[in-house]
């Protein structure tokens, strides 16, 4: 009894020849990642050159598609705009109407003269030729001929030191008069006669060449005197208020004689 | 049986080749030698074609072991044993089949290298292209540089060894 023919068939050495070329090929597929790595190469290639393709049809059609997205994007915040509830800004009244309350308050003006003072320092102070012999003590405020300079930080018998307002830790109450907003002075960058004025709602319309007085809940200066004036606005949207940069009346490298308030009572 | 244990020497000694001086005599990566393609090359012809392709399988099963990737060197043998039949037909038609047995005792450098170089250079254009998985001119380069290199080593060993063996 002889073997069935397929199997004669599958027997031959050629039949033999190509079965075991195929298994040398499995193995070879099989255990060696370079022509499957190949190949995902490949195809990747291929594919990403049809999308190509397609995309560089399609594009017009994707462009229109997206500006009319875009539009409608645009209406829609349009009209969600419209139904939000802006914050009314608080009343502003004008100065007088609450009448001027600069009169309970009596001042005595000292005229000191600077006898030192720094520049260029993130701490700057001066030296005045007045101290504890003629009154002066610790948190007076000084002003020059026009406008705020400093506050006295210490005191001997004949001298006193002003820190100036031009100094990284001497902040002061200010406020818009136009507008009644109190902010706080700053001064950390060393930019000379140059005021930050921080906390200015973002509500309040504040424009260059406006005024800029102290307030009169400092508790150093008494209010309404002249600081200086709005030279440019830096909001930050970010924070939700605006950064006043004032340039002060008084010119701290020129400074002559000043006067120390000291109340009267 | 003489010829049995002289293709199973020729497989041997091209395996120790191989192994110990192939690497350090190669020309950077451009010409390596592969001068165990003898071995199929040198397998009797007027065996019977099951142990053929037996002893044919087996070698290129060892080498695989030895020299990875997996299943290309037997896949590459496989194709040198298979043809060379059909390339000894083409180059001499007329050779009448029991001379088959005497082949290596006739054949002169100039027939050896007609015989061997083109089934080298077949077994390396796979072998080569494979491993690299690139036709590239670089890879080609290497096919060829490569198969020159294997054959002159198949050269002498033919003449150092197979020429004067069968001359006795």
């Amino acid at each position: 009894m002889g073997l069935p023919l397929w199997l004669r068939l599958l027997a031959r050495p050629p039949v033999l020849w190509l079965f075991l070329q195929s298994a040398a090929l499995y193995f070879f597929f099989t255990y060696n990642p370079t022509p499957a790595h190949r190949l995902e190469r490949w195809l990747l290639g291929l594919s990403a050159s049809i999308h190509e393709i397609f995309y560089g049809l399609a594009r017009p059609w994707l462009a229109l598609s997206e500006v009319e997205r875009l539009r409608k994007m645009n209406e829609e915040l349009l009209n969600a705009l419209a139904t939000i509830p802006f914050p009314s800004p608080p009343l502003s009244y004008p100065l007088a109407a609450w009448g001027d309350f600069t009169a309970m308050q009596k001042y005595r003006f000292i005229a000191a003269e600077v006898v030192y003072q720094t520049i260029h320092h993130r701490a700057n102070y001066a030296i005045l030729n007045k101290g504890g012999q003629d009154g002066v003590y610790p948190g007076l405020s000084v002003v020059g001929h026009r406008g705020i300079v400093g506050v006295i930080a210490e005191t001997t018998a004949t001298y006193s030191v002003m820190y100036s307002v031009l100094h990284r830790d001497v902040h002061v109450a200010v406020t818009l008069p136009r507008h009644q907003a109190v902010g706080f002075t700053t001064w950390s960058t060393p930019t000379l006669n140059e005021l930050h004025v921080e906390y200015i709602p973002l509500y309040i319309s504040v424009e260059v060449g406006e005024e800029v007085w102290t307030s009169s809940n400092s508790l150093i200066f008494p209010g309404r005197i002249r600081v200086g004036v709005v030279e440019r606005i830096e909001s930050d949207f970010t924070q939700g208020f605006h950064e006043v940069i004032v340039r002060t009346y008084e010119d701290w490298q020129r400074l002559g004689t000043v006067f120390i308030l000291c109340p009267a009572s | 049986m003489r010829e049995g244990t002289a293709f199973l020497n020729i497989g041997f000694l091209t395996l120790v080749f191989q192994l110990g001086l192939a690497r350090h005599i190669s020309v950077h990566s451009y010409a390596v030698p592969m001068p165990y393609v003898m071995y199929w090359l040198y397998l009797p012809l007027s065996w019977n074609p099951y142990w053929g392709l037996v002893a044919a399988s087996v070698f290129g099963v060892i080498l695989d072991i030895l020299f990875p990737p997996y299943g290309l060197q037997s896949f590459c043998g496989l194709w040198v044993w298979g043809l060379r039949r059909f390339w000894l037909r083409a180059l001499h038609p007329t050779l009448p089949e029991k001379a088959e047995a005497t082949l290596f005792q006739r054949f002169s450098s100039g027939d050896f290298f007609a015989y061997g170089f083109p089934l080298t250079l077949w077994h390396h254009l796979w072998y080569i292209s494979l491993v690299e998985w690139s036709l590239g001119f670089h890879t080609l380069l290497r096919i060829g540089l490569s198969s020159l290199y294997s054959f002159f080593w198949e050269w002498v060993i033919f003449e150092l060894l197979l020429h004067r063996y069968h001359a006795r």
